[in-house]
C-alpha cells in the first residue's frame, strides 16, 4: 500500500538542510527571527549536536518567556487493555498473550479518587483501538465521570469521527492526544500489522476532526525509534503548524515518546539517545516557542529533572500504565509500556521547586466549557 | 419636482428618470454610481428608475484616495 | 524571479500598491502610478458636483494598462455605510476588489475592528474580494480570514504618521499564521520602511502619502518599487540572523552524557 503524503504534511523538501548543515547554518538557525522547517531541520542535524548547550540556553529562555517557570502536571489513567491492534511495538497488541481488562464503573471511581487524592487535576484516559469490548459508548461515561472531578480531561484512545468528538466535548472532554507514531507511510504500514490503526490517513486527520468537533486541545507526537527521526519530527512540526493555522484557537501540545523495551522484545531500528532526544526537544522549543512540550514518565529521573523547564513545560507524574494501577482493588498486570520515573507527586514537586519551577495542577476553571467553533 | 441630490435641494426639470437627472447635472453616466434613498441602484437597473418628489439621490464618482 | 503575488484569482505583477490621494494634480498622479509599476491602486469615492468634474479620476485611471482599481470605503463610519460605499464602488470598477476601511475618528483615522468585521461578512457574501484595513491584531486577522476575506491589511503605525512599522511583533504573528496575503497599509514613510516590511514576509505594501507628498513623486515611486522588490528578494533569499551571544550562566546540559561546547 503506498500513500502520498499531502503537500501540507510532506517533510521531504526540508530534509536536505539537516544533511548539508554546518556550523554556520546551525548558528543562523539558533538566532533566526522566525524559525521554520529549514531551521528545525538544521537544528536536528548532527552538526547541531555540539551546540546542545547553546540550544538548551535558548530553549530555556523561550520557555520562560512564553510559558513561565511552571510545569503542568497530569497523569494517565488506563481504562482498558483490550485491543484488536497489531502494533509491533506495543504491549497491548492482540498477539501478546496477556490477560485483558477494562475498568468497571466502580473501579474507575476508585482510580479517579486515588488520583484526586494525589492533588492531580488533569487526567488522560487511555484505551487501545476501538473494539466491541471497548467502544465509544463505553468511553463516554468514563469521560463524564472524570469531568466531575478533574478540570482537564484528555483522551488518548482510538480515532473517531467529528460527531463523536463533538459528543465527547459535550460530555466534558477537553483534549485529544493522538500520536501518529511515525509519519513515514511505508514504515507505518510495516509496524501496524493489523487492526484499525493500519489506516494512516484516518489517523492523520483525526486531530483536525477533534478540533472541528469543538475540542480545545490536541496532543501530538511520533514514537521515536520507529523511523528516521528527522523525517518524523519535520512532518510532526508541519502537521502541528497546519493545525495551528487552520484551527487557530486550538491549543497544541507535543510529546516526545521514545521506545522502551517491551514484552515482545521489540527493538527500535533507530536509536535516539538522551542527547539526541534533548536536542529534538530544544529544537522544537526554538521553532514552536509557545506550545506545550510534554515529557512522560517513560523517561528516567535524571533526564526528566534535566529537561524540566528547559524546553519541557508539561510532565506526567506518578503514572501507572496498568489498568487499575492507582487503587488497590484492581491492579492488573499487563502494561502498555514500562515507566522509568516512579516518584510520587510530592517528591516530584519537591524536585521542581528546588529548580525554581512551580508545579501547576490546575490551569483553568471549567466554568465556561463551550467548544471552539470554526 | 424637488429632489435631495448629494445632500442639497435640487429642482429637477426633466422627466424624473435617473438618466435625465444625470444629464441635468452634467454627470457622465458611465463614470458615476448612484444611490436612491440609501439604496445602491445597479447600472443595469437605471432605466427602470422613476424618481419621486423628495427622493434622496446620491451620485458619486472616483476621487483620489489611499 | 520572485514569487508571484495572487489575491483570490488575480495574479498581480507588483507587490507595491499605491493610492491616488494627495497628488498635486492628475497628470503627476498618472505619471507616478506608471513609474511605480503597481498593479493595484486605490481610489476613494466622492459626491459628484459639476464644478469638480475635473477631479474625476475615472478617465485617467481607465487609461492605465494592467492596473486594477480598488475603491475604498473611506468616509464610512460604520458597517452599513461601508457596505453602501463598496456597492457604489463596484458599480464603477466592475471589479470585486474592495478596500474596506472604517475609521470613525477623524483625527487618528484608526480602524474600527468591530464594524469592519460586520461589514466584511456582508461584503464577502455579496461576492467582493474584501481587503480590510485593520489594527495589527493577529486574532482579528484570523477571524477575517475565517469569514472569507481576500487579504488583511494591518496598519504599520497610525495612518499618515509616517512612523514605519511600529507593531513588528504583531505583524510577524499575522504573517506567520495567515493563509491569505498580508498587506501592510499605513505608516510607511520611506522605501526602507517598505523594504523592512517586505523582509518580514508581508505579501505587499500599500503606499500613498509617502509617494504623493514627496518632493518628486514620480522618482519616489521608483524608489519605493525598488525598496519593495529588494525587501521581497531579501525575504525569499533568507536573511542572515542577528548574532546573539549565548549567555552561559550555568550549564544546562551537564546531565547528558554527550559532548557540548
Ligand atoms: S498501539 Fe494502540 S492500537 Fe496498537 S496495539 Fe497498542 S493499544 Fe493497540
Amino acid at each position: 500500500m503506498s500513500i502520498t503524503l499531502p503537500q501540507w504534511l510532506d517533510p521531504l523538501p526540508w530534509i536536505h538542510y539537516s544533511k548539508d548543515a554546518e556550523e554556520g547554518q546551525v548558528r543562523q538557525a539558533l538566532d533566526a527571527a522566525a524559525p521554520g522547517e529549514k531551521e528545525l531541520s538544521t537544528l536536528l542535524s548532527p552538526a547541531a549536536r555540539p551546540f546542545i548547550e547553546a540550544m538548551a540556553q535558548r530553549a530555556r529562555t523561550l520557555t520562560r518567556r512564553h510559558i513561565g517557570r511552571t510545569i503542568g502536571l497530569y497523569a494517565p489513567l488506563y481504562l482498558s487493555s483490550h485491543c484488536p491492534g497489531g502494533c509491533t511495538y506495543c504491549g497491548f497488541a492482540s498477539d501478546r498473550e496477556n490477560e485483558r481488562h477494562s475498568l468497571s464503573a466502580k473501579e474507575a471511581a476508585h482510580e479517579m479518587a486515588a488520583m484526586s487524592a494525589m492533588k492531580l487535576d488533569e487526567v488522560l484516559l487511555l484505551t487501545g483501538e476501538r473494539t466491541p469490548k471497548f467502544d465509544f459508548h463505553h468511553l463516554k461515561p468514563f469521560i463524564e465521570m472524570a469531568a466531575r472531578q478533574f478540570d482537564l480531561v484528555g483522551i488518548e484512545v482510538f480515532p473517531m469521527d467529528e460527531a463523536e468528538y463533538r459528543e465527547l466535548a459535550g460530555a466534558g472532554c477537553t483534549s485529544v492526544t493522538l500520536y501518529q507514531e511515525t509519519y513515514d507511510a511505508a514504515q507505518y504500514d510495516r509496524y501496524h500489522r493489523w487492526g484499525p490503526k493500519k489506516n494512516y490517513l484516518n489517523r492523520i486527520d483525526a486531530p483536525a476532526r477533534a478540533l472541528s468537533g469543538g475540542l480545545r486541545y490536541v496532543g501530538m507526537g511520533a514514537l521515536l525509534g520507529l523511523s528516521d527521526p528527522i523525517y518524523d519530527m519535520l512532518a510532526l512540526y508541519r502537521h502541528a503548524r497546519y493545525l495551528q493555522k487552520k484551527y487557530w484557537k486550538a491549543g497544541i501540545s507535543i510529546s516526545f515518546p521514545r521506545i522502551q523495551p517491551q514484552r515482545g522484545d521489540f527493538q527500535p531500528d533507530y536509536m535516539v539517545d538522551d542527547t539526541y532526544l534533548a536536542q529534538i526537544i530544544f529544537a522544537f522549543r526554538i521553532v514552536m516557542p509557545e506550545v506545550q512540550l510534554v515529557l512522560s514518565t517513560r523517561e528516567s529521573q535524571a533526564f526528566r529533572d534535566g529537561m524540566a523547564g528547559v524546553g519541557v513545560s508539561k510532565m506526567s507524574v506518578a503514572s501507572k500504565t496498568t489498568v487499575g494501577g492507582y487503587s488497590d482493588d484492581a491492579g492488573y498486570e499487563e502494561s502498555q509500556f514500562q515507566i522509568s520515573d516512579d516518584r510520587d507527586v510530592e517528591t516530584f514537586c519537591e524536585m521542581l521547586k528546588s529548580k525554581d519551577l512551580e508545579p501547576v495542577f490546575k490551569n483553568w476553571d471549567t466554568v465556561y466549557r463551550d467548544g471552539a467553533e470554526y | 419636482m424637488q429632489l435631495n441630490v448629494n445632500g442639497e435641494i435640487h429642482k429637477h426639470q426633466g422627466d424624473g428618470s435617473l438618466i435625465s437627472l444625470l444629464k441635468e447635472m452634467c454627470a457622465r453616466p458611465e463614470r458615476t454610481a448612484v444611490m436612491v434613498n440609501g439604496k445602491v441602484v445597479k447600472r443595469v437597473d437605471w432605466d427602470g428608475v422613476q424618481l419621486k418628489d423628495l427622493d434622496d439621490v446620491d451620485v458619486v464618482m472616483f476621487a483620489g484616495g489611499g | 524571479m520572485s514569487q508571484m503575488l495572487k489575491i483570490k484569482d488575480q495574479v498581480l505583477g507588483s507587490r507595491l500598491f499605491t493610492g491616488t490621494g494627495k497628488f498635486s494634480d492628475t497628470e503627476t498622479m498618472v505619471k507616478t502610478i506608471k513609474a511605480s509599476g503597481t498593479a493595484l491602486v486605490t481610489v476613494a469615492l466622492r459626491r459628484f458636483h459639476k464644478d469638480s468634474a475635473a477631479d474625476d479620476l475615472y478617465g485617467p485611471l481607465s487609461e492605465l494598462d494592467n492596473v486594477h482599481i480598488m475603491p475604498n470605503t473611506s468616509g464610512a463610519m460604520n458597517a452599513r455605510e461601508a457596505v453602501n460605499a463598496a456597492m457604489l464602488g463596484r458599480e464603477l470598477t466592475e471589479s470585486p476588489f474592495i478596500k474596506l476601511e472604517i475609521h470613525p475618528n477623524p483625527h487618528h483615522l484608526l480602524p474600527d475592528a468591530i464594524e469592519t468585521y460586520e461589514a466584511a461578512k456582508i461584503l464577502v457574501a455579496e461576492g467582493f474580494w474584501v481587503m480590510p484595513y485593520i489594527p495589527a491584531d493577529p486574532v482579528l486577522a484570523k477571524r477575517l480570514e475565517d469569514i472569507g476575506c481576500a487579504s488583511v491589511m494591518p496598519l504599520g503605525s497610525p495612518i499618515g504618521s509616517g512612523q514605519g512599522i511600529e507593531v513588528r511583533e504583531m505583524i510577524r504573528l499575522i504573517v506567520r499564521d495567515s493563509s491569505i496575503p498580508v498587506v501592510v497599509d499605513a505608516g510607511i514613510r520611506s522605501p526602507s520602511d517598505a523594504a523592512a516590511a517586505m523582509e518580514m514576509g508581508v505579501d505587499a505594501v500599500l503606499v500613498n502619502s509617502a509617494i504623493a507628498a514627496a518632493e518628486n513623486p514620480e522618482a519616489m515611486a521608483i524608489a519605493f518599487a525598488m525598496g519593495v522588490e529588494a525587501g521581497r528578494a531579501a525575504y525569499e533569499a533568507g536573511l542572515m540572523s542577528r548574532s546573539r551571544e549565548a549567555v552561559h550562566t550555568s550549564p544546562l546540559t551537564s546531565f547528558l552524557a554527550g559532548g557540548s561546547v
